[in-house]
């Protein structure tokens, strides 16, 4: 029975020297990182397409590549998306300012009804409290 | 030997031939175009979501015949309502009327669009005559209107009226009998929530439209993507990759471009670097 062998070297596979053969003729199907076939040159052909090396390596790739991508926007984006959602929007900011300026006033006017000092002074934090919150909406 | 061009695009539209995805939606808008009723269409999408790939997309004449959208029945006009400085409804209809063909001799809406294009002002009501030019000529008009949000101005007052008015104007040219015009308009935010602050006293301008919102890609058109920009160039993304430029960039269309564009260089760095490797020569 015949048996398939290599010729030049009997302990590589008898598959070897064809394969390479096929990489070096640049066959359809065998392919190097980067260089289409079509354009790539014999003396080019030795390597073949490998995926990115070790794990170390692959997760640096990918963490420049993220770096670069935050620096082009993309944290930036993903912040003002975050913010959307977040905050509190500005129709309700605003509407508790103004309650609390509201409830400050009428405190305020009860105060000096009652000629109350400390009344007089929760008054003046409620309209405080208030006006900070007009100060944070944004506009 | 040259270095293998980079296949992904990003900050730019991407041409029809590099298009992807977005099947539904190419399908909507042409069932609009063609369909019995002439539909219009409203797309909408956040920052660098696509919406001006997809109006180039449409408007190809390849592909909009492989629709039925051919050109002896139809006029595809595209315009960025952005290229029209200072908008105003005038300025607006002077561009459309320059970018619609001319007829030889008598034929279509020639002498109407000559006359308009000689008037100070030209309002909705005045492109009548055009559209039964179009029509009486066996086609009908679609105009693809991005950044259309540059012709609805509600920061003033007196812009209000304005808009309002030119918006009620388009619905009527839209809604007209016999059906001669289309749009399909591209904004960030819905037509919808743009029209918010105008008073219509007929119909808001929005409910003629089928709403359209562009999402990030699908895993799904995210691989056919990639794969459709690497055939050819010899480089292969793993497994990992694709999980990685898909999980940072959420299957948006501009960060998925620009993350495999970088992936690729880096490759093609890494494959430089090794020695005999196709460093140049």
């Amino acid at each position: 029975m015949m048996q398939a062998c290599n010729e030049k070297d009997p302990t590589k596979s008898p598959y070897e020297d064809v394969l390479q053969s096929l990489i070096e003729e640049g066959a359809p199907g065998t392919t190097l990182v980067g260089i289409p076939l079509e354009e790539a040159g014999p003396e080019r052909m030795a390597r073949k397409a490998s995926p990115l090396p070790q794990p170390e390596v692959r997760q640096k790739i990918y963490n420049d590549i993220k770096h670069a991508l935050r620096e082009e926007g993309l944290a930036k984006e993903g912040q003002r998306e975050r913010a959307k959602e977040v905050l509190f929007p500005k129709q309700l900011l605003s509407r508790i300012g103004f309650a609390f300026l509201f409830v400050g006033v009428v405190v305020g006017v009860i105060a000096v009804i009652m000629q109350s000092f400390q009344i007089f002074l929760g008054a003046g934090l409620l309209i405080l409290v208030g006006g900070v919150f007009l100060i944070i909406t944004p506009t | 030997m040259p270095k293998p061009r980079n296949p992904f695009i990003y900050g730019v539209p991407v041409p029809p031939s590099r298009f992807v995805g977005r099947r539904q939606e190419v399908r909507t808008i042409f069932n609009q175009i063609a369909g019995p009723a002439l539909g219009s269409v409203a797309i909408n999408g956040e920052h660098r979501i696509g919406r001006t790939s997809l109006l180039h997309y449409v408007v190809d004449p390849e592909i909009a015949e492989g629709w039925g959208v051919t050109p002896d029945r139809y006029i595809l006009l595209y315009l960025d309502c952005q290229s029209i400085s200072g908008f105003t409804p005038t300025r607006f209809w002077r561009r459309v009327l320059g970018l619609l063909p001319r007829w030889p001799g008598d034929e279509g809406p020639s002498e109407a669009i000559e006359r308009l294009l000689s008037q100070e002002e030209i309002a909705c009501s005045d492109l009548d005559a055009v559209l039964d030019g179009v029509h009486e000529n066996g086609r009908k008009l679609v105009l693809l209107l991005d950044e259309f949000e540059w012709a609805i101005r509600t920061d003033m007052e007196e812009d209000l009226a304005t808009t309002r008015d030119f918006l009620s104007g388009l619905r009527a040219l839209i809604g007209r009998v016999p059906r001669a015009l289309s749009l399909v308009v591209a904004t960030r935010e819905p037509l919808e929530a743009l029209c918010r602050p105008i008073k219509f006293i007929g119909s808001p301008f929005h409910t003629i439209f089928v709403s359209l919102s562009l999402k990030p890609f699908t895993r799904e058109e995210a691989e056919e993507l990639i794969d459709k920009y690497l055939k050819g160039t010899g480089v292969e993304f793993s497994k990992e990759d694709r999980d990685f430029v898909y999980k940072v960039s959420k299957g948006h269309p501009y960060w998925l471009q620009n993350a495999c564009f970088k992936l690729f260089e880096k490759k093609l760095e890494l494959f430089e670097q090794v020695p005999g490797g196709g460093g140049r020569q």
